[in-house]
């Protein structure tokens, strides 16, 4: 017995490495080469072309990856599979302030003008000040129509009275944006009702005094193998999709192009 | 098909699960059964044998579970919003729970010799009175088991869940068993219908769809979750094989990026706890008298 337990001891290890070594792989080959994800797009014609053409120049020029996020942007939209909130989960340690500026322009320039950054421990959420700064910065990379907006950096969820939707809004989270809003929320609903008035759209509506809502579409950054929440707050993601890019300092911008046509191209059928 | 598989499985098959097991195994398991309908129509089938083969392949993978060690076993059955589809097919759905909830019943020694405890996750209210008889029954034949847990959710959903811890807290309050000042994120996790379980350790959501669609949403907050293109009917041992792979990879990133306990769980403080303990008793009390009243109806 001791002998066949050594052997399984043995070939786990052997799985393990060879698993680690095909992950790794999986990484270098994509530090050298963009690659669109192989997948069926529902997609026009002409737009598909051109992702493809311009592939190659990604990287090399701001105004190119500008006009492009734009086009794609655009496209979604019309096909009613632009995410109006997107949620970025960090899960690396050390935190990239100026990567993540530059992340936010992309999004920003595809027409996402409200973004959520969440973090389990609240290193983002702690940089509320150097974010704010940078992002002034921001306004100048942006393609014209936005030059005029507005900037709001909050932290946690805000409510309604003090949010616009007219700016481009960013939220900066942690795990203590989670389940903790539910539980005062739930407080007050106690609070002020009978136990027989409450209802799933008492809470709802309770819940939508927040701001941000819902988000549309989740992108996990960095190295776990899975997706996971990491204590994002619970209530908000009952049909977010799910999707994982690599770690943010070493992103690129085909990777947030080929997550959203990813979203773009994913049916939600609602339960039907 | 039988609720109890007992097939073995094929020299390889186990010494992959052995190899597994030298890894750490998750003890609760979470499974978003999606892909029934498109198997059906890649089979060229009616959408209920779509369904039916789902069950077959339920029962195939809980066998699985218990040779890899999984004590604990979420299915996602039947989503509220599934009440949405056709008549036609929730009829049609709600036929095969009535089959299937029926030979668990006749089948009740075998799941008791194994020690499976079956427990319905969900607002059986909305279910035909029929089938919530059957549903209830079935739960009180095994919940004296403790080998292993079998979490149908029926008739589910996270939101309603939620809204029903809030609803139970609010009970609570309005017959002075709670204070206000005691509903805590722990408090509410009391009053899930998950109240028993474990948190799952590892989702797994077949047929290629990365979302949770409102599955255990407060449940899975340090949860590994893992999307797989395979249709539910074609799940095979190696597809879980993977997706424990992938668990045992993923725990120590995890754990790194959590650092601190996962829920954050605060302790309530001493003079609250036996108000709330009162407080949970009493519910059990009330959840229990329901039940009574569904298995008395006639």
């Amino acid at each position: 017995m001791g002998i066949l337990r050594l052997l399984y001891v043995i070939l786990h290890f052997f799985i393990t490495y060879i698993h680690n070594l095909h992950v790794a792989l999986s990484e270098l080959v994509d530090r050298i080469k963009p690659v669109i994800k192989d997948r069926t797009y529902h997609w026009p014609a002409d737009c598909h072309v051109l992702l493809t053409a311009t592939t190659v120049k990604l990287g090399a020029n701001i105004k190119d990856e500008s006009l492009l996020l734009q086009k794609i942007g655009s496209e979604l939209k019309r096909l009613d599979k632009l995410p109006i909130h997107v949620a970025c989960l960090l899960t690396e340690t050390d935190v990239n302030i100026d990567r993540m500026i530059v992340i936010i322009q992309w999004f920003v320039s595809m027409g996402v003008y409200c973004i959520s950054l969440y973090d389990h421990e609240g290193c983002i959420a702690s940089c509320q000040d150097e974010i704010k700064i940078k992002l002034k910065g921001l306004v100048e990379n942006l393609p014209n129509g936005l030059r005029s907006k507005s900037i709001a950096v909050y932290k946690g969820f805000v409510k309604k009275e003090f949010f616009s939707s007219d700016s481009i809004n960013i939220f900066l989270m942690n795990h203590y944006d989670g389940k903790s809003l539910f539980t005062q929320v739930a407080q007050r609903i106690v609070d002020e009702l009978n136990y027989s008035q409450i209802d799933q759209s008492v809470v709802e509506q309770a819940i939508n005094q927040f701001y941000p809502k819902e988000p549309e579409l989740m992108v996990q950054f960095g190295s776990l193998l899975s997706n996971t929440t990491l204590g994002y707050s619970p209530w908000h993601l009952r049909l977010t999709q799910m999707m994982r890019a690599p770690n943010h300092t070493r992103l690129r911008v085909d990777h947030i192009v080929s997550t959203m046509l990813e979203y773009g191209s994913c049916q939600q059928r609602f339960g039907k | 098909m039988s609720w109890i598989q007992e097939s073995k499985l094929k020299w390889y098959e186990t010494l992959a699960v052995n190899v597994l097991k030298c890894g750490s195994i998750p003890k609760h398991v979470a499974f978003i059964m999606d892909g029934n309908r498109r198997f059906a129509n890649k089979s060229g089938v009616k959408k209920i044998e779509g369904h039916s083969k789902g069950f077959d392949k339920l029962t195939e993978v809980l066998h699985w579970c218990l040779l890899l060690g999984v004590n604990e076993v979420t299915v996602y059955a039947f989503s509220i919003e599934n009440f949405r589809r056709s008549e036609e097919e929730v009829d049609q759905l709600m036929s095969l729970a009535r089959e299937k909830f029926k030979r668990l019943l006749e089948e009740k020694d075998k799941l008791n010799e194994h020690g499976i405890s079956i427990r319905v996750i969900g607002n059986i209210g909305l279910l035909p009175a029929d089938l919530q008889k059957l549903v209830v029954e079935s739960m009180e034949s095994t919940k004296s088991n403790t080998e292993a847990v079998l979490n149908i959710a029926f008739s589910y959903t996270s939101r309603e869940e939620m809204t029903h811890a809030v609803r139970e807290v609010a009970w609570g309050v309005q017959e002075d068993l709670l204070k206000i000042d005691d509903i805590t994120e722990d408090l509410i996790q009391k009053c899930l219908y998950t109240r028993h379980s474990l948190q799952p350790d590892l989702l797994i959501r077949t047929s290629g769809e990365v979302r949770l669609s409102d599955f255990l949403l407060w449940q899975t907050t340090c949860c590994t979750l893992y999307f797989t293109p395979v249709l539910w009917p074609e799940f095979s041992i190696w597809d879980l094989c993977r997706s424990i792979l992938h668990y045992q990879k993923n725990l120590p990133v995890l754990e790194k990026a959590l650092k601190n306990s996962c829920d954050g769980r605060r302790q309530p403080i001493s003079e609250n706890m036996d108000r709330i303990e009162k407080f949970l008793s009493k519910m059990e009390v009330k959840e229990s008298r329901t039940r009574n009243q569904i298995l008395t109806q006639a």
